[in-house]
């Protein structure tokens, strides 16, 4: 209780010192936390692509029923097409209107205007393998039924590109922010030190063990750290309502986060777990360097 | 009791010879003054006897134990058995007198109900027990340094040291500082206390180890 004591007075004894490390923890574990959001989420968004359908056909209005599924028998027979699914126009139409239901739930006019006529009946081809679909894609395009052929590869190969790149530049904004952590706690310590020399010294001169004069230093890097990490767990709480809804622009069909509160609370708890890791090695750094000079 | 077994510091690389081949025997309750000049080495002897610098080449013998070579360590146990008050005191300033002498304890590890009972039995011996709840910035120098002495006293060390503990008091305040000292040794416990000032010199009974240079030049 006692070096919790020392610990705390460390922190009242200069408090605009312990609000900017506040701060900044705060906002380096909300970054590092709302990453691991966009990581999760772009995980799922490339998972959700790589069930879907990986070449889709649509036909042209006038392409009957009997000759899509002549073309479906067609593809089915050979041995490298993993599955084809067929959807036709009255199948799309009701697709729209459940996924509009429930994306857009007080815009009831997206409805009311959509009939069968309107959207196109399709083939969702998977393979075993890239090249495949590739024969595929180019065997349908120009094709006189078909109007259109999307490729979901292409889009699978950028996502990829596009979530390695974010997460590179994620991992390296957050080793910046961490290393300004590691200096700022440096001088605070430091500082806390120079702040607190006469009773090290006399703390020193009547026995006190090294650790006893340590720990209140290594003890404020975890209060930092709990404090910080409570700000900006509830910051992500705050903050991932709005991300959804942006995320609902482009990708509609993925449920980034199905459960808030539990999200929010089991990264809440892995950054409290790291972040007092992260400020007990530093601060005890810190302590040890500033000590022995 | 302490024994200084040809002791040389030197600080710097051929730089400044604090201590010279100093050798010197203290028994259980001796009274030891050091005298001699500033730079004489007096300060010297009396930081590497608590470790808080290590000689250039020979050994230090307490209580059959050559504490050049204990490790870090081990060092806060040597410094309980091993009291020190100094020139400058050395007090908390945001802290009572209470606070001052019960922190030598409670940094140790001492209880609460310990400390209760041990700090006003300290401040009494010092004759400060009505001072309890002061400040030190309230206190005059004498009284500041009979606080230093209560805490230096807390663990019940079998040696006191004493860095001219008169250094900043009046003639009166030295006087009473000296002779609590003697009380002190009366008691038994072990003083080694470094000054040049005279007129406590002249006061002290005791052994007079005196210093020059580095060396000792004479021991009555």
């Amino acid at each position: 209780m006692k070096i919790l004591r020392y610990a705390i007075q460390h922190i009242i004894r200069k408090p605009f010192q312990s609000l900017s490390v506040v701060l900044i923890l705060s906002v380096t574990f909300l970054i590092a936390q709302l990453f691991v959001v966009v990581s999760v989420g772009t995980t799922k968004v490339l998972e959700f692509f790589e069930q879907q359908p990986q070449v889709m056909i649509f036909f042209k209005d006038e392409t009957l029923e009997d000759q899509i599924l002549q073309i479906k028998a067609e593809l089915e027979k050979s041995p490298e097409i993993s599955d084809v699914t067929y959807i036709s126009k009255a199948q799309a139409v009701e697709i729209y209107k459940d996924r509009s239901a429930r994306l857009f739930p007080d815009k009831p006019e997206l409805l009311e205007f959509v009939t069968a006529d309107m959207l196109p009946a399709s083939l969702g081809v998977s393979a075993l393998s890239v090249n495949k679909l590739y024969d595929v894609s180019a065997q349908f395009e120009g094709n006189q039924f078909v109007e259109s052929v999307i490729f979901q590869e292409d889009l699978v190969v950028e996502l990829t590109r596009f979530t390695s790149a974010l997460r590179i530049g994620g991992a390296v904004l957050i080793s910046v922010l961490l290393f300004t952590v590691v200096v700022l706690m440096a001088i605070v310590v430091s500082n806390n030190i120079k702040s607190f020399s006469s009773e090290i010294e006399v703390m020193r001169l009547v026995g006190a063990g090294s650790w006893y004069i340590r720990l209140p230093f290594i003890i404020d890097g975890i209060l930092f750290a709990v404090i910080a990490t409570t700000l900006s767990t509830i910051g992500l709480y705050m903050l991932i309502p709005t991300v959804e809804a942006f995320s609902m622009n482009f990708i509609a069909a993925v449920d980034l986060i199905s459960n808030h509160m539990e999200f929010v609370l089991y990264t809440g708890g892995a950054t409290v777990l790291f972040g007092s890791v992260f400020t007990i090695i530093t601060n005890y750094l810190a302590t040890w360097n500033a000590m022995r000079t | 009791m302490i024994t200084y077994d040809h002791i040389t510091k030197v600080y710097g690389r051929g730089g400044v010879t604090a201590l010279d081949d100093v050798c010197l025997d203290i028994k259980e309750k001796d009274f030891v003054v050091l005298i001699g000049p500033s730079g004489a080495g007096k300060t010297t002897l009396l930081k590497l006897l608590i470790k808080e610098d290590s000689p250039s080449s020979g050994s230090i013998i307490f209580k059959d134990e050559d504490i050049v070579k204990i490790s870090k360590r081990n060092v806060p146990q040597l410094r309980r058995n091993i009291g020190m008050i100094f020139q400058d005191f050395k007090l908390l300033q945001r802290q009572t007198v209470e606070e001052n002498v019960g922190f030598a304890l409670e940094v140790t590890g001492s209880q609460k109900k310990e400390i209760a009972e041990v700090v006003p039995f300290l401040l009494e011996k010092v004759g400060l027990l009505h001072r309890l709840k002061a400040f030190p910035h309230e206190l005059s120098t004498g009284e500041q340094q009979r606080v230093a002495i209560a805490r230096a006293l807390a663990h019940e060390p079998e040696v006191l040291l004493a860095d001219e503990p008169t250094g900043n008091l009046d003639r009166k305040n030295s006087e009473q500082i000296v002779e609590l000292l003697q009380q002190i040794n009366d008691w038994g416990t072990t003083v080694m206390m470094a000054t040049h000032d005279d007129l406590v010199i002249k006061k002290l009974k005791g052994r007079k180890v005196e210093m020059e240079n580095g060396k000792i030049v004479g021991d009555t």
